[in-house]
């Protein structure tokens, strides 16, 4: 029995001690995976954290955002404008308004035009004049 | 005996198995609480509420929105009745009494929907036992404004009142859970499911045709008219005649959704532009007339002879003077009540009956609005003694003052009734249009001669007849007056009036018509040229500044 395993070739010894190599590549090669795989799960979480951390950001501008819609809905309020204007500005309604209709100037052919041009200024003057005279009458008349 | 001496090891054999089955059914099948309690170390479901719709005017600007607010709990388990008096103006009077004594359980709301300014000083407290959910909650920055219009929501967000009750299914948005994964320390990492975030959005919008500042000219100017003469209720309503567009609707007195306070008086909460049935009085006139004269009833060169009082039946119509002999566009400009009867004396009650329904008395107008009344129409067989008489004068028939702005928006627009509409478009969540308000041509009315020349009439009452005191130099109004008594149970009640005022400007091509109703006004006068009309030519001043 000993005489025969004393007669083990040599070559099988070094075939076993390849595989040995081989075994402890493999397991590194194993252990290597895992570490990465641990690696980018503690990368993902990191990107998770930092999600998570955009979330609440995005929350609260969101909120901030309500906020101000709201405050600006108010201050738009035509009832604030109107007692603003009436109270901090100094703003007074007439109380006999006249309307002026003014049409519109209607513009003519192109040869025309500078005296147009020059006709409607007189004529936007005039209505001008008109115009303001009248909201004095107005003015005077409150 | 060898049996006996392999025993122990038998004995733990079989004790190995046993752990190791149980090991096995903890780890693999283990009970349902374990597992729950376990998962909940990892993951939460977070209950996210969802903010209402928005409701915006014509120009986008806001009229509801929902704000975020904070919600107060406490777990009486952990809390300190000690500490109750800190919360002192912070939370109702009655939840600080309650959780300054000891209660049972682990939950006990104190204080619902509170503002940051207030939510803020409550955190900042730092109370044991004291804890808060974040929710949102419906403001309306423009308070008063619009209040019948806009309505209000309950608590919980749900549409009680208005657009927010009408529109409450594209509106509200219920609450939803999400799945949020945790980590060791209790906080939240991720959103578990892909797209969802940790808030709810809800970008549904309903707009409305009003404008907000057409609206704010309505409102005060109609309150100053009900604060000048002591009325009990007004309305006004603000058309776009072409189309039944409503610019704007008020009615008074009205209430602050953002103040619950304000609710308690109910008359407050009634849309009187929809949900008021009055007797319209002498501004029905000119659609009866038009009626008349397209039918060939009367024709424009008919004379009647007003002596200040006719016997009709079994009563006695009387005139506020003798107007002698009139046409009919003498008799609406100076709304001469005899010049009707004896118009309408020979008309077939039958077909009045059906005209004054396709104007739409006695049907609902079909606006985009709850709450709204269809009005009173005695049924034609029933039309006995003077019943003919006083329906031509506006009396023996109710109307909400949005039908007869409907109706006379008719003589305005060349003869046509447009079902009115108050929304201009819905948007669904996601964006998706839902709903468009759109002109509908209800029933072609009048001629379009008819329809001309009832406008000339019109325009002539505010020139030289009744209503001289709604003109507006430039404005081209034409109108109607009317002055309408109150009915009440066994006739109409002494001293009680509704003055009201229809107009539309200019009146050639009327881009706007406004009703006024001032409902039993109890200071200076009456009469609808007296009380309606000057609101209305302070209103059409306004907005023609604007316009």
């Amino acid at each position: 029995m000993n005489s025969y395993t004393l007669e083990l070739p040599c070559g099988n010894d070094i075939r076993t001690r390849g595989r040995g190599t081989t075994w402890i590549l493999l397991c590194g090669a194993i252990v290597a995976l895992l570490m990465g795989l641990v690696a980018l799960r503690l990368y993902s979480l990191n990107l998770e954290y930092q999600l998570a951390d955009i979330q609440r950001q995005i929350v609260l501008r969101e909120e901030e955002q309500s906020r101000l819609e709201k405050d600006l809905a108010g201050l738009l309020n035509p009832t604030r404008v109107y007692s603003y204007a009436r109270s901090e500005l100094g703003m007074k309604a007439s109380s006999n308004i006249g309307l002026v209709k003014v049409a519109a100037v209607s513009t003519g052919a192109p040869v025309d035009q500078e005296e147009n041009r020059a006709g409607s200024g007189v004529i936007r003057k005039a209505l001008v004049w008109l115009a303001d005279s009248v909201s004095k009458k107005a003015s005077a008349r409150q | 005996m060898k049996g006996l001496r392999k025993s122990p090891w038998l004995l733990l054999a079989a004790f190995i198995l046993a752990l190791l089955f149980r090991l096995y059914s903890l780890q693999v099948d283990p009970d349902p609480r374990i597992r729950s309690q376990a998962g909940s170390q990892y993951w939460a479901r977070l209950r996210v509420t969802a903010p209402r719709g928005i409701i915006r005017d014509r120009n986008g600007i806001a009229l509801a929105i929902s704000a975020p607010a904070l919600s107060f709990f406490i777990d009486p388990t952990l809390w300190d009745p000690g500490n109750a008096p800190l919360l002192q103006d912070l939370i109702p009077r009655s939840r600080l009494e309650r959780i300054s004594g000891s209660i049972g359980g682990r939950y006990y709301p104190i204080a619902r929907k509170v503002d940051p300014p207030i939510s803020d000083r409550v955190i900042n407290l730092r109370l044991p036992g004291l804890f808060w959910v974040k929710e949102t909650k419906r403001v309306y920055p423009q308070g008063n404004t619009l209040s019948h219009v806009l309505g209000f929501c309950d608590i919980d967000d749900r549409g009680l009142a208005g657009a927010e009750l009408f529109w409450d299914s594209v509106l509200y948005a219920p609450p939803e859970g999400r799945i949020i994964a945790k980590d060791a320390r209790g906080d939240f990492v991720d959103v578990a499911i892909p797209g969802l975030t940790m808030t709810a959005d809800n970008d549904s919008l309903v707009q409305l045709t009003i404008d907000s500042r057409l609206q704010h000219i309505l409102e005060r100017r109609l309150r100053e008219g009900v604060l000048q003469h002591k009325a009990e209720w007004a309305a006004a309503v603000l058309l776009e005649p072409s189309t039944g567009m409503i610019l704007g609707m008020a009615s008074l007195p009205d209430f602050d959704p953002n103040d619950r306070n304000t609710f308690a008086d109910k008359e407050s909460l009634r849309n009187n532009a929809l949900s008021r049935v009055f007797e319209p009085g002498s501004t029905l006139k000119p659609i009866i007339m038009a009626n008349l004269i397209d039918n060939g009833e009367v024709s424009q060169s008919t004379t009647v002879n007003c002596q200040g009082k006719i016997r009709f039946a079994d009563v006695t119509i009387h005139d506020i003077k003798a107007h002698g002999r009139m046409n009919p566009t003498y008799i609406i400009a100076d709304s001469c009540n005899i010049g009707m009867v004896t118009s309408v004396r020979n008309s077939d009650p039958f077909r009045t009956y059906s005209f004054l329904r396709r104007c739409g008395f006695g049907n609902l107008t079909g606006v985009e609005m709850p709450g709204e009344e269809s009005g009173l129409m005695i049924p034609p067989s029933q039309w006995r003694g003077s019943v003919p008489a006083t329906i031509s004068i506006g009396h023996g028939i109710g109307v909400t003052p949005l039908q007869l702005a409907v109706a006379t928006s008719s003589i305005a627009n060349g003869g046509k009734i447009m079902k009115p509409f108050i929304v201009s478009e819905i948007r669904s969540r996601g964006g998706a249009l839902k709903y468009q308000g759109r002109p509908v041509v209800v029933s072609e009315l009048l001629s379009a001669r008819t329809a001309q020349w009832m406008r000339d009439a019109m325009r002539l009452a505010v020139e030289k007849g009744t209503g001289r005191s709604a003109d507006v130099p430039g404005a081209k109004v034409a109108g109607k007056t009317g002055t309408a008594q109150v009915p009440g149970a066994g006739g109409y009640l002494k001293g009680d009036y509704t003055p009201s005022f229809v107009g539309f400007w200019p009146f050639n091509d009327p881009k706007f018509l406004l009703l006024v109703v001032i409902g039993n006004p109890r200071a200076g006068d009456f009469l609808g040229g007296k009380v309606a009309a000057p609101v209305f030519r302070s209103i059409v001043q306004d907005i023609e500044q604007i316009s």
